[in-house]
């Protein structure tokens, strides 16, 4: 066999010259070029990445020296409803396990960005309209600003004050003696803010308020001042809150008492711990039956207590206990009006009670479905990821917000007044479920910087909620049909192709950080998850991705990656090099858009042709006749005639079939394959990424073959490249891409022969009748 | 005045939900198409938004979407369309042809033409949709004429703009 192989050897040779033609063939330039640096698109990110160290391994896992610093909180927090009022003292203990001696300590103060003049108030441009609605105006120029900042009224240690500096949403903590490595120490602050209605302010934390009723339900977050994260990346990460750039928090150990009016409902982070003291004895009662039913939510408050308790005020309070380990923040949600389901769920073997708290505005939709949804993203997350760690999940009902805390969320979906929901609200309110369920993996767990990187949380957990989605129809048919599967909004490749083949000057690289970006949702949710969609189904596959994202996820758990840890896990663990990968989708704003450029028919000849010829000479051959050859000819070119189309490859070229009577046996060349059509296909990549090249070819019988050309086929020319294809079927159509799995932006040019194709303006058009 | 124009960005500063969407964002597409000698034009709006919009403007009890659709939708729609959107071509304002919607997971697509342009040299884009109903709404525009295209982004205090091809 190996010497057939040489013969056609000789066909590759003698067709490749077309492309060797081009490579030398352009007129020589009078001035020489200048050089360059390496632009190769396969280069690898030695710029672009840190250089790895004792803190992060080369193959990206924590290395031997990684360390992180934790804080622990003590907290007692009291609400006033009436005044919606919220007073805390707290005494943090900080651990430095750093390496370092820390002079000063900063903590974060983010309900400052809700101080009258706040600067992050200014942070955008503005102008001013022609005419307004006095109503607007009025809020415009004349309304005083709410004034919902922190009140710091003390910072002690062992009863003495400490010399402290507020910057805007950063305060400095100047310790009388610098924090040694490996010392801790700890100190106290009391604060008070008033907090703001998170529905007219779209806030992620704060209170809705119910006219009708007169109650409020409070959805309570980064309201304490928390440590900000030092390590060996960012130094301290006190880059200020603007508002999109999220959390960046340590670990630590909560006790929170937290009081409230005593006909409140409350959860929140952590295990409640007298429990006894705040349930009634039915509540109670059905929370262990809950902790029993694996298969349905058990009501622990029902919606006609939930009724009964907002009718009326109670001037008692009640504090609820609450003790939560390893945990990077703290949250807590309280109200009148809550209603309560649990349902306890198998996470491998672990049980995890999911619990959903929601008003009576909720239903019926949210006693239908948000348990449901809870439970299906600890059993999906957890199978992709590792076991849920944590002893419950929440889902908190909140208007028009979704926002993730650790075991807690709030997320939205309600129905119209009269019960009625759409489809759209329903599967808003399931997505944004498992969305924010989700976060207890990516960021809560896997404790990325959210102030610089939004993608690292939102990025994975937006690719990992499709694929929760996905199982969710799966899990319950029912609850979507007529659908066959759940109409998930992100992660195809086509939902992207808007966003990427936009302005480039309203596009920013997923590596942005979050303030600085136009589209945040396309950039930090939308376009990662994509990319991790298209490297799981068509780069990577299912295992070698699957097993890599995991290894991520586990080496990083109760740690705090950065990009760079998940590049390098994900090459590491699945020996893929993906720097191509990470520098095109990551890195840049380039599309993809790949075409087929031309087809051409070959049929083979041992006739001496002018082009063979030439490249024998270039070679240095003179004396071809001696030498035992096959060359070939393009259909319809000058040495092409009519009859090679009817002939056998042994018939149109006799000297081939000589070749084959002299070296194989009968046998060996009735194995032989007698391809009987041999084309070169040339694709052309006018868009700026390098993916692989999709092709569906489809031959005259009707039949299709797909094959997949690595995308290391750009590496040596990044505007085209050609294939030699023998066939013993005729090809009748060659396309690119055809199950539309790299989201490129422009199918105009994916098929051979060109197809018209009607924009989608001309479809909407004819179907509408005009 | 200038000192006080950040009271009208309290509204603005705090809308990044960590979720779907919530950033108010539409994209239209805008382009010629020298077989028909119009300008075929795709707006895409969020679902939500839009329909929060109609029955804030005109009709609470409103409904948007696929199932249950209120059928005042498209009189309303053409309504706001003819406030809100409105094309130059060469300097003469331009009547817009509303031709329909359809929905597209949470967007809708809403479908406008301009019939009759042979050729052009300046279009004035005025695309201020939602922006009476969010202040941190953003208008993406692309126009597409004879192969090139250029893009506007709009908003409340900028609603409109001149491109020259």
């Amino acid at each position: 066999m190996r010497k057939f192989k040489s013969a056609v050897l000789v066909f590759f040779v003698v067709l490749s010259t077309g492309m060797y033609a081009q490579e030398t063939g352009a007129p020589k330039e009078e001035v020489k070029e200048m050089g360059h640096t390496n632009q190769n698109k396969f280069r690898q990110l030695y710029e672009e990445f840190s250089t790895p160290n004792q803190y992060r391994t080369a193959a990206g896992a924590p290395g031997a020296q990684y360390y992180q610093n934790q804080a622990d909180y003590k907290m007692d927090i009291e609400l006033d409803d009436k005044t919606q009022k919220l007073t805390g003292v707290e005494t943090i203990s900080y651990h430095n396990n750093s390496p370092d001696d820390l002079e000063y300590l900063w903590v974060q103060l983010d309900q400052n960005i809700r101080t009258k003049n706040s600067v992050a108030l200014e942070k955008n441009g503005s102008g001013i309209n022609a005419v307004a609605q006095p109503g607007t105006f009025a809020k415009q120029f004349l309304d005083e600003p709410f004034d919902g900042g922190f009140n710091i009224e003390s910072v002690t240690q062992d009863g003495k004050k400490l010399s402290h500096t507020i910057n805007f949403t950063m305060m400095r903590v100047d310790l009388p003696q610098p924090l040694k490595a490996g010392e801790s120490t700890s100190f106290s602050i009391k604060w008070w803010y008033n907090v703001n209605n998170h529905v007219t302010d779209r806030a992620r934390s704060g209170y809705e308020h119910f006219p009708k009723d007169g109650n409020n339900v409070y959805v309570i977050a980064q309201f304490f001042p928390r440590m900000a994260v030092y390590n060996d990346v960012e130094g301290w990460q006190n880059t200020q809150f603007w508002g999109n750039g999220e959390f960046a928090l340590p670990f630590g150990n909560y006790e929170v008492n937290i009081t409230v009016p005593a006909d409140h409902i409350l959860d929140g982070t952590g295990e409640i711990q007298n429990r006894k003291e705040v349930y009634s004895k039915d509540m109670m009662n059905r929370y262990e039956q809950a902790k029993k039913s694996f298969d349905k939510p058990v009501i622990i408050v029902t919606q006609a207590e939930a009724e009964a308790a907002e009718k009326q005020v109670s001037d008692k309070k009640k504090t609820w206990k609450l003790k939560a380990t390893m945990v990077r923040d703290f949250a807590f949600s309280t109200s009148r009006k809550f209603i309560v389901d649990m349902m306890n769920v198998d996470v491998q073997g672990k049980n995890v009670m999911a619990v959903s708290m929601y008003p009576k505005e909720g239903n019926p939709l949210w006693e239908e479905y948000s348990t449901r949804a809870v439970a299906q993203t600890l059993h999906s997350y957890s199978k992709h990821t590792f076991q849920y760690p944590y002893h419950k999940a929440i889902s908190v009902h909140a208007k028009n917000q979704g926002m993730e805390y650790p075991m807690i969320c709030w997320n939205y979906g309600r129905p119209e007044e009269d019960g009625s929901y759409s489809d759209r609200v329903k599967y808003g309110m399931i997505s944004v479920i498992i969305h924010e369920v989700g976060h207890n993996f990516f960021p809560m767990i896997v404790n990325s910087d959210e102030r610089q990187w939004g993608w690292m949380d939102e990025g994975l957990d937006t690719f990992m909620q499709y694929l929760a989605e996905q199982d969710f129809g799966k899990t319950y048919p029912d609850a979507i049909a007529p659908e066959a599967a759940y109409p998930s909004r992100r992660g195809m490749p086509s939902k992207i192709v808007p966003y990427m083949k936009g302005d480039q000057k309203y596009i920013a690289p997923i590596m942005s950080n979050p303030e600085n970006v136009f589209q945040l949702g396309n950039n930090a949710y939308g376009k990662p998850a994509t990319a991790l969609n298209i490297l799981r189904e068509t780069v990577m596959g299912h295992e070698l991705f699957d097993f890599s994202f995991k290894t991520y996820a586990q080496r990083w758990m109760f740690k705090h990656p950065t990009p760079e840890d998940f590049f390098r896990t994900m090459e590491d663990a699945s020996g893929v090099d993906l720097d191509w990968f990470w520098r095109g989708w990551f890195y840049g704003t380039d599309f993809v858009d790949i075409g087929v450029k031309e087809v051409k028919k070959y049929f083979v000849t041992d006739k001496a042709t002018k082009k063979g010829l030439a490249m024998l000479e270039q070679y240095g051959v003179t004396d071809h006749e001696k030498m035992n050859l096959v060359y070939v000819v393009e259909e319809d070119g000058e040495e092409f005639s009519e009859d090679m189309k009817s002939k056998s490859v042994l018939e149109n070229a006799p000297k081939l079939n000589e070749y084959l009577m002299d070296n194989f046996s009968a046998e060996e060349r009735a194995k032989l394959k007698s391809p009987k059509y041999f084309y070169e296909i040339t694709f052309n990549k006018p868009g700026g990424l390098v993916m692989p090249i999709i092709v569906e070819y489809t031959y005259a019988d009707g039949t299709t073959k797909n094959v997949t050309y690595p995308a290391q086929v750009w590496r040596k020319n990044d505007a085209e490249v050609s294939k030699a294809i023998g066939s013993d079927k005729e090809i009748v159509k060659v396309v690119v891409d055809p199950n539309l799995e790299t989201a490129d932006v422009n199918l105009e040019n994916n098929s051979w022969p060109q197809e018209a194709k009607e924009s989608k303006f001309e479809q909407f058009k004819k179907e509408a009748g005009e | 005045m200038k000192s006080k124009i950040f009271l009208l960005l309290l509204f603005i500063g705090f809308s990044s939900f960590t979720t779907s969407h919530k950033f108010y964002v539409s994209v239209t597409e805008m382009e010629y198409n020298e077989n028909t000698e119009s300008l075929q034009i795709i707006s895409r709006i969020f679902i939500d938004d839009l329909e929060d919009l109609l029955q804030t403007r005109y009709d609470k009890n409103l409904r948007l979407g696929e199932n249950n659709e209120s059928p005042s939708v498209p009189s309303y729609l053409k309504k706001y369309l003819n406030k809100k959107f409105e094309v130059e071509v060469d300097g003469n304002p331009i009547k817009v042809k509303f031709l329909g919607k359809e929905y597209e997971d949470d967007m809708v697509l809403l479908y406008m033409e301009i019939p009759g342009i042979t050729t052009f040299s300046r279009i004035m884009v005025k695309n201020a949709l939602l922006t009476d109903m969010y202040n941190e709404q953003k208008n993406l525009v692309h126009v597409t004429y004879k192969g090139t295209t250029q893009s506007l982004i709009l908003n409340k205090a900028k609603q409109e703009d001149l491109l020259k091809f």
